[in-house]
């Protein structure tokens, strides 16, 4: 799998294992316009592993054309029916955690 | 009866302009006033009045937080605080008497606005209606309600400022508001009668059917429209499912209604090419790219900026088009340069 963006965010609320959350509810406003550089080209519709740090991962499809070295940010990766997908919690986590985002794409 | 002005309440005046041209481009932003010191007996604020096409946009920054807008500022934080009905004088003096006749809250005195000559009150937020607005008018003669008029040397200073940074945006026209409202019984006529105009239906905007519209993010409203001059309007939405993220936010904010959103208007064949000038001047888009809304035949395209980036207002960007005394949308193709077929078609 080929490494598509990453990012650091914080939680933006504690979380306990088997909790269903979403790219919505675990990031506050700011963190989820929060920039990150695209790493490489990729197509709209194109699935792309969003993996959270230990904390769980879900597969989104993309929302546009994306072209390497642009600035995006989980809103614009993203359409609000993809990031509001459920997310289940692998662990317990506290409010104000860092959670290290890596992207991978999935399909050419 | 007209809608004239949108007003911000904000933290720095100087960084919420800056913000508003890059926003706007300064080709769609004829004017700006710089304003100190402006004071109508119950407040006194700073800011710039920005002359755009059809709407005004006012940035007011409020000395302390004890009038109506500082009160606003410390509780809910930047964002959109009221709207400015513009009359002539003398139906101005004629709605100052029929709100009071009819016990709506309004100022307890008139403001005139000496070094403009012009005069104000206020309907507060407090009223049925749930969001303050201000009506003003350009006196032509003495005002009948003298004897209850602070008669007010202000604002202190203010001059027309150059602006010299440099954003060009496609043509972009501001000339809607949306309010929330969570009465839908009551709320449709309390604001026709406030406005002196009946209600539209906007389910579908080009033939007004009545109905509702699910906004694909938790909102099922039934949308109105109070149409003014100049495809002006305020749109009043109000959820019909409990949940509608709309009215967890007026709930929060323990209020019945609120400005929620405003609408600006972008030549057809440039949304996009808006978009990314947008985007790449970091403003917060809400979305991967402008969507098609396929709702009963819409054809428009739409994108949102997210308030975080304009003091604390969600901004609403939608393909051009313009309405007629009927308030039936149509497309406005003026300013497209690209097309296969050409507008001139349907003339």
């Amino acid at each position: 799998m080929e490494l598509f963006a990453t990012n650091k965010l914080k939680l933006n609320k504690s979380v306990k294992k088997g909790d269903k959350e979403s790219l919505l509810s675990l990031f506050s406003p700011e963190d989820r316009l929060k920039n990150t550089k695209v790493l490489t080209d990729a197509v709209e519709n194109t699935s792309v592993r969003v993996s959270l740090e230990n904390l769980g991962e879900i597969d989104l499809k993309l929302g546009d054309d994306m072209e390497k070295g642009q600035k995006k940010t989980l809103m614009t990766l993203f359409w609000f029916n993809e990031r509001s997908k459920p997310i289940t919690m692998m662990k317990d986590a506290q409010a104000g955690e860092p959670v290290e985002i890596n992207m991978y794409k999935l399909d050419n | 009866m007209d809608l004239g002005s949108i007003n911000l309440v904000v933290k720095d005046p100087d960084a919420a302009l800056m913000t508003y041209l890059k926003l706007l481009g300064m080709n769609n932003v004829q004017e700006v006033i710089k304003l100190k010191d402006l004071n109508d007996g119950s407040e006194t604020v700073d800011g710039y009045y920005m002359k755009t096409k059809p709407l005004h946009l006012g940035i007011f920054t409020p000395r302390d937080s004890k009038g109506r807008m500082g009160q606003f500022l410390q509780k809910n934080g930047e964002g959109i605080h009221h709207i400015d009905m513009f009359l002539g004088q003398d139906e101005f003096e004629e709605t100052y008497a029929r709100f009071k006749k009819e016990g709506r809250p309004v100022s307890e005195k008139i403001a005139y606005i000496g070094r403009f000559s012009e005069a104000w009150f206020w309907l507060d937020g407090s009223g049925e209606q749930g969001v303050p607005i201000k009506f003003a008018t350009k006196t032509y003669r003495g005002l009948s309600m003298w004897e209850n008029t602070d008669y007010l040397d202000t604002p202190r200073i203010f001059q027309k400022i150059n602006i010299t940074e440099e954003y060009i945006r496609p043509r972009i026209v501001i000339n809607s508001i949306m309010v929330t409202v969570n009465d839908w019984e009551h709320q449709r006529q309390i604001w026709s009668n406030i406005v002196s105009r009946p209600a539209t239906e906007q389910a579908n905007i080009f033939t007004l059917e009545p109905g509702q519209v699910d906004d694909g993010r938790g909102n099922i409203f039934v949308p109105v429209r109070f149409q003014f001059s100049q495809s002006k309007g305020i749109n009043l939405y109000c959820a019909l499912n409990k949940e509608a993220p709309i009215n967890k936010v007026m709930s929060r904010r323990g209020v019945n209604g609120m400005f929620h959103n405003l609408a600006g208007y972008v030549t057809r064949d440039r949304v996009h090419e808006y978009f990314k000038q947008l985007e790449e001047a970091d403003f917060g888009m809400v979305d991967p790219k402008p969507a098609l809304n396929k709702n009963k035949g819409n054809g428009n395209y739409f994108f949102f900026v997210h308030p975080i980036r304009t003091h604390g207002v969600l901004w609403e960007f939608v393909s051009m088009f313009t309405r007629g005394e009927s308030v039936k949308a149509r497309y406005d193709w003026s300013d497209t340069e690209i097309y296969m077929v050409p507008p001139e078609m349907n003339k």
